[in-house]
């Protein structure tokens, strides 16, 4: 078993105040990893130290090392552009950029590859289709982004990360601005994605977390509780913490 | 209680300024038009059998003042009291001979042989006539007005001062938006909060609070007299002892002008960056944009609106100012245009005139009395024309793009 992603001793410290603390983790390659937790507990900000988005916030300081298909991404000196290519992410509230859905999905592939239009063309739509978008927007290229559904629009930015090819998609509850129908549909677009790629999904719903979640991963005031196989971790939950939360004992 | 006459206060308030706006807009207009239209040529029998023409000027409840001729620059006026009126008319054949150096003669009946003058130097219009050719006059005082050749003491069509305010303006926005887009982009997105940067900030602010005319001065002491002197000893030393950049031109008159303006552009743009959603930045870098692809390809298309604001500002601005362009190549005359059809096209080192200083120079020049301050209108009304058609032009844009950015929401 591969590892796609390893974080070792991990932590997130935001003007002295100590986010996340030695959290340790394995995400083996084609899985889904569910960070469940309570609010405030870090689980964005935890997604946030894998891309490295942590440097927008300002006095933030980041421990422990991050390893990208076994190479340490802060020893190695890996450009954060080159980290960000390859660990896409998706945002809690859909975002899609002014302009068309066409743009909007061609824009990552704008920046790197530069391809040509009809390969472009291609790559847009394979993207899209790869969401079970398609249907919906193909007539709609040229239209306004922000002119679609909430529900497709967080589709259309799964499929602008997508696009890119990124070995590792980070998810920050990509389904609690959505109506049930649309969140029944990015559930099933995680379990279609997880062969190909290696999902982290941070999620408010335990239920989904079982659902689609290969492993789970329970965050506590910025500390790794608990880690285990998703039916693993929500029969037989090993520590108190774990059960109350999981049991809806809070929130 | 108290929030009843507050409301009252604002909206008095509100109403005043409205109707000051009105005010000025509406004599702008009507006397810049006026300006236009040549006043009557009175033929007028006097009591004792004394018989004057003149160009009516001005006309009160009791008297008249006329415009007998203008000899060698030399107007000759008359006033008369209406009790010493008889007869009054305004005879459709009286026509007007105007001379290119400025000299007017009148007369009763253009038919007779008197009135018959070398159409080379004499224009000829008629005053009083009716019809067709009361149009033909006003076209042709409005193509007067505009395109006539300027004269050495700045009479004249004003149609190269307008010209070369526009430039102007143009020059100086081109100076002043890459600047100021730059500033409000390190400010907004570059810098840290630390105490080096408020002080560039509050330096900025205050910039806007310097007396225009400090920005002349600075111009011509720094610009003019600094680097201008040096630009002359590296580039046109065969031209020297007369300067070519040390002295007041275009390239000087509007960087002061982008100077001047730079303050109202850095604030317009660094609030529509930061207007720019959080979550836009980070859907640009998320996927592997670097930062400078992310201000280039998400926060400028999305602050566009703003920075058009800002253009709209800087040209306002601009517009207003003469009292610091008096001081770094503002001229009353310039035999030549600051463009030209050969290359290189703009001659960034040639004085210029300019529309503000010709109304200035017509409101307070004490020779052209009333005729001139009606002409200061005029000017001013074509001024007004500019910056309207500048900034329409930029509205237009931005109501294009705030359609389109109209979802983007606030941060
Ligand atoms: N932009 C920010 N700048 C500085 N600190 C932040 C920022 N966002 C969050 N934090 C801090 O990080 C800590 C963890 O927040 P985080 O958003 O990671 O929690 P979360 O588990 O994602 O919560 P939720 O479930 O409500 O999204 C919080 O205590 C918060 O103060
Ligand atoms: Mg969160």
């Amino acid at each position: 078993m591969t590892l796609a992603l390893q974080t070792i001793e991990l932590g997130l410290k935001v003007a002295k105040r100590t986010v996340l603390e030695g959290i340790s983790l394995d995400f083996p390659t084609g899985s889904v990893t569910a960070v469940i937790g309570p609010s405030g507990c870090g689980k964005t900000s935890f997604l946030r130290c894998l891309n490295r988005l942590t440097e927008l916030w300002p006095q933030v300081t980041q421990l422990g090392q991050v390893l990208l298909g076994g190479v340490d991404v802060q020893r190695s000196g890996m450009p954060y552009p080159e980290l960000r290519r390859r660990v896409g992410m998706v945002f809690q509230r859909p975002n899609p950029f002014p302009g068309t859905v066409y743009d909007n999905v061609a824009y990552g592939l704008r920046l790197h590859q530069r391809p040509g239009r009809s390969e472009l063309d291609d790559r847009v739509e394979a993207a899209i289709q790869r969401v079970g978008l398609w249907a919906e927007v193909r007539d709609r290229l040229d239209e306004d982004a922000l002119a679609l559904s909430l529900g497709q629009q967080q589709r259309l930015v799964i499929a602008r990360a997508l696009a890119v090819e990124p070995e590792v998609l980070l998810l920050d509850e990509p389904s609690s601005a959505l109506d049930p129908i649309s969140t029944l549909r990015i559930e099933a677009l995680i379990t279609e994605l997880k062969n190909r790629y290696t999902l982290i999904l941070v999620t408010h719903n335990v239920q989904q977390a079982a659902r689609v979640a290969d492993y789970t991963a329970f965050l506590y005031g910025g500390q790794l509780l608990e880690h285990a196989e998703s039916v693993r971790l929500f029969t037989n939950p090993q520590r108190q913490e774990t059960e109350d939360y999981i049991t809806g004992r809070y929130g | 209680m108290i929030g009843r006459s507050l409301e009252r206060l604002a909206g008095g308030a509100l109403a005043l300024l409205l109707g000051a706006f009105a005010l000025i807009t509406a004599a702008v207009v009507y006397q810049g038009i006026a300006a236009l239209v040549p006043p009557p040529l009175l033929q007028l029998q006097l009591h004792g059998g004394e018989q004057v023409n003149g160009l009516l000027l001005r006309e009160t409840e009791t008297e008249l003042e006329l415009l007998l001729e203008v000899r060698a620059a030399k107007p000759s006026w008359r006033r008369l009291q209406r009790s010493q009126i008889v007869h009054r008319s305004a005879p459709e054949s009286a026509c007007l001979l105007h001379a290119s150096d400025g000299r007017i003669r009148l007369h009763v009946d253009c038919t007779t042989a008197a009135a018959a003058a070398d159409p080379e130097t004499w224009t000829r219009s008629y005053p009083n006539a009716g019809g067709t050719l009361a149009l033909q006059r006003w076209w042709q005082a409005a193509r007067d007005f505009l395109l006539a050749p300027v004269r050495p003491d700045g009479q004249g069509g004003i149609g190269s001062a307008l010209v070369s305010t526009l430039v102007l303006v143009l020059l100086m926005t081109v100076l002043v938006v890459p600047l100021g887009i730059g500033v409000a982009l390190y400010l907004a997105e570059y810098a840290q909060d630390t105490r080096l940067t408020r002080a560039l900030r509050l330096t900025v602010a205050n910039l806007a609070a310097v007396p225009p005319v400090v920005f002349g001065l600075f111009g011509l002491g720094l610009l003019v007299h600094v680097f201008g002197s040096q630009l002359d000893q590296w580039l046109f030393a065969e031209r020297l002892p007369s300067p070519t950049f040390a002295t007041g031109g275009l390239l000087w008159a509007s960087l002061v002008l982008a100077l001047l303006t730079l303050p109202v552009v850095v604030v317009a743009c660094e609030q529509g960056l930061q207007r720019v959603p959080m979550r836009l930045r980070e859907a640009s870098l998320a996927l592997g944009a670097t930062r400078s692809e992310t201000v280039l390809r998400v926060l400028l298309p999305a602050a566009r609106p703003a920075l058009l604001t800002a253009f709209i500002l800087a040209v306002a601005r601009a517009s207003a100012e003469v009292a610091p362009l008096l001081l770094v190549g503002a001229v009353r005359y310039a035999a030549r245009l600051p463009v030209s059809s050969e290359a290189p096209f703009v001659h960034l080192e040639r004085p210029f005139m300019h529309l503000g200083y010709r109304v200035l120079d017509l409101a307070t020049s004490s020779a052209g009395g009333h005729f001139a301050l009606q002409q200061a209108f005029a000017c001013a009304l074509v001024l007004l024309l500019l910056v309207l058609a500048l900034n329409g032009a930029a509205i237009a844009a931005r109501f294009r793009l705030r359609a389109r950015y109209r979802d983007l929401g606030t941060p």
